[in-house]
């Protein structure tokens, strides 16, 4: 193996495509951008589909194609939940258009990633800066829910679907990198992986990285041990404090879980879901208990302090009769 | 006549608390072989301060010399006053205690000068001179501070404020029930002034006090404020509660947490998931109206965090509870504080994702991390700052 100073460490970043080729799963779509390189030509895209499933990548791919070396100064890339409001998008926007593309291909390349995050009211004024841009700049809108996208944005777009990576994808994928990077991974192991990672290609390699870095030998048991989020334990104890009636313990127990490991209100709701059924107690007990996780998941979604509903969460568990 | 100046202890046996501030100031003025002379008395307002000060000038027999804000301390009149003063021996042969009172209060620019001048006579003087403040700390007080001794000047305890409002019940022959005093020591914050204003104010002349709410009292902005609104909503049961925080300087957000840190300590069981709902509603409220920009729904966020926490018991009861400041968004922000969010973000550029989904996968680039042999490579790919490689190391 070659060592290219300029490669990332990151397998995420090492492995990225970087050829046509190397895309995988989504055939009849890299046929489609091919062909955008070649004719030199392309209208306004939107890329839809699950979480790494290679829409970055595939942008990526036709930009250095288009480009060459001047890549970065013909795209930018934007990210609709992190920048705060269509108003700082269509600023930045405004002062990257500004110039021309200094290159053949006579239009700059805007890729807008988790376009679906903007509101309705965002997308139509984001429907008229790709309007007011359009001599200059071609958006390729990145989404997981086309549905969420307003419709006279999708009829401006040419609307790809992103398949799902299929387990004999990412087999070849990791079998590449293990091979690269001297692991020895049987295939049982692949099939975990792909299981775990839920078909999300950066989360499948993150995981498959992380483990390595720690672990000798990358088998099913050093994943688990790895990757599990929510320790079993820890929900164990809040819960049955929370049922015992010590509400105190077990609000100062879940404020630690969430703050030492980074844990958001939905990742203990659902290893709650999970350890519930765990639980010595009745089984009619369980289900008011998943009746009330239900409902508090629901808020956590509806409200703004996650800690406040699952503390209602908590307070409502001591009502319920003692364990067995 | 005001009571603070009809009651203000001018003996040391007349006053209630601060013992130990006492003790040290009367050591200091007898101390004749300490080579400082200046002492400084510093606290919240209304402990004590200037009559502990005059107490123990009536205690030594000493002639009192005072400068306090009102009056002029550029350089020439603190020479000229305090520096005559602290040469010249008493006509009676009497000691002297030069007493300069709210001493920020020595401007920068009229009182040009003052602070030296006064520094210069610390240490030469033959008399005490003690100085007052409420805010030590004060920029301009740095080189004061270190060529003075410091004494303090702590909060009054309820039990010292109930004590001093008791004593003006009997000699005033009025009579007040508890709960109310309490309320008034509540609402005073270990201010003895404040506490004896809004006690003569209320009484406003009657005889008798029961069970007043003291809400015609104007607020004073500190934290006590929101305690009193916290022992409204937590006691009580009628539909006043509903304007509990109407005078309370916070918006309903900090409200919301200072109820959500409290609540524990005063419900349980039944009435805690009850008042939890009712806190659960109000939050839900609070993304609504940002969502839909519906500001009317602060109504109803009034209505479940103060009727729905109150009605959510079965009775009232008064037991006495110490309430706490809000820990919770400490924690957090200490949490956040750390370099976790900057270093989400340069993977988020690193892995082309939203600094969320970067976020997410911090656990495992954290292990990813732990692989020596890469580590300097990311270092420099990623631009992490030493701090930054710091938090990583020790996670």
């Amino acid at each position: 193996m070659e060592i290219n100073l300029n490669e990332s460490v990151i397998w995420t970043e090492k492995y990225r495509p970087k050829e046509f080729s190397q895309v995988k799963g989504q055939d009849e779509i890299v046929e489609r951008a091919k062909a955008f390189v070649e004719t030199k030509n392309m209208p306004h895209i939107m890329f839809a589909g699950p979480a790494g499933t290679g829409k970055s990548t595939l942008s990526l791919v036709i930009v250095k194609k288009l480009f060459g070396e001047s890549w970065r100064s013909n795209y930018l890339e934007l990210n609709a939940s992190d920048e705060r409001g269509i108003d700082v998008i269509r600023q930045k926007v405004k002062s990257f258009a500004r110039t021309k593309s200094l290159s053949e291909f006579p239009f700059k390349i805007i890729f807008l990633d988790e376009a679906d995050a903007l509101t309705r009211e965002a997308q139509q004024a984001l429907r008229r800066t790709m309007e007011n841009y359009t001599a200059n700049c071609r958006f390729i809108l990145s989404c997981n829910f086309s549905s969420k996208i307003i419709e006279p944005i999708q009829s401006r777009c040419a609307v790809f679907r992103f398949k799902p990576l299929e387990e004999k994808n990412l087999i070849e994928i990791i079998n590449e990198i293990a091979k690269q990077e001297k692991l020895s991974i049987d295939e049982n192991t692949i099939k975990k992986l792909y299981d775990i990672g839920e078909g999300d290609c950066r989360r499948t390699i993150n995981i498959l990285q992380s483990v390595a870095s720690v672990k000798k030998t990358v088998n099913e048991e050093a994943i688990y041990e790895i990757i599990s989020t929510t320790r079993p334990a820890d929900i164990q104890n809040i819960l049955t404090t929370a049922i015992s009636g010590d509400f105190l313990q077990a609000r100062e127990k879940l404020l630690e879980v969430m703050l030492k490991q980074s844990l958001a209100g939905l990742d203990i709701i659902k290893g709650i879901h999970k350890e519930t059924w765990k639980l010595d107690i009745d089984d009619r007990l369980k289900i008011k208990i998943i009746e009330k996780c239900g409902e508090i998941e629901f808020r956590l979604v509806e409200g703004s302090d996650e800690f406040i509903q699952l503390e209602s969460f908590l307070a409502s568990l001591a009502l319920l009769k003692p364990l067995k | 006549m005001q009571f603070i100046e009809k009651y203000r202890p001018g003996k040391i046996k007349e006053m209630i608390g601060q013992e130990e501030a006492l003790r040290n100031l009367l050591k200091f003025v007898l101390n004749k072989k300490n080579p400082r002379k200046g002492v400084i008395l510093h606290g919240p307002p209304g402990t004590g301060k200037t009559s502990a000060a005059y107490a123990i000038a009536n205690e030594i027999k000493a002639e009192i010399i005072e400068l306090n804000a009102s009056d002029f301390r550029d350089k020439g009149s603190i020479r000229n006053i305090v520096g005559a003063a602290v040469k010249q021996k008493s006509l009676f042969g009497q000691n002297k205690m030069i007493i300069i009172d709210e001493l920020e209060g020595i401007s920068g620019r009229e009182d040009y000068g003052g602070l030296n001048e006064l520094i210069k006579i610390l240490n030469g003087s033959a008399y005490p001179i003690v100085m007052i403040t409420n805010q030590l700390y004060d920029d301009k007080l740095k080189a004061v501070r270190k060529n003075a001794e410091l004494i303090q000047f702590k909060k009054l305890n309820e039990e010292d404020i109930h004590k001093i409002l008791q004593r003006i019940c009997i000699n005033e022959n009025v009579f007040v029930d508890e709960p109310t005093l309490r309320r008034i020591t509540l609402l005073s914050d270990g201010d003895a002034r404040a506490a004896v204003n809004d006690f003569q104010t209320i009484m406003s002349g009657r005889k008798e006090l029961r069970n007043s709410d003291v809400k015609v009292l104007g607020k004073r902005e500190r934290e006590e404020t929101i305690f009193n609104a916290l022992n409204f909503i937590f006691k009580g049961k009628s539909k006043a509660v509903l304007s509990a925080f109407d005078n309370v300087d916070m918006d309903k957000d900090e409200c919301i947490l200072w109820i959500d840190e409290n609540l524990p300590l005063e419900y349980s069981g039944i009435e805690l998931a009850r008042a939890y709902k009712a806190l659960s509603n109000a939050d839900i409220f609070r993304k609504r109206i940002v969502r839909h920009q519906y500001w009317r729904f602060l109504v109803y966020i009034n209505d479940f965090i103060t009727a729905g926490i109150a009605f959510s018991k079965e009775k009232e009861n008064d037991k006495f509870v110490k309430y706490k400041k809000v820990t919770r968004l400490l924690k957090m922000w200490i949490e956040n504080q750390t370099k976790k969010k900057v270093i989400a973000e340069k993977l988020a550029k690193k892995m082309h994702c939203s600094r969320k989904k970067a976020l997410n996968e911090m656990p495992l680039f954290e292990k990813i991390y732990k692989n020596n042999e890469i580590q300097s490579s990311i270092n420099q790919e990623m631009g992490l700052d030493k701090d930054e490689t710091f938090y990583l190391l020790a996670r």
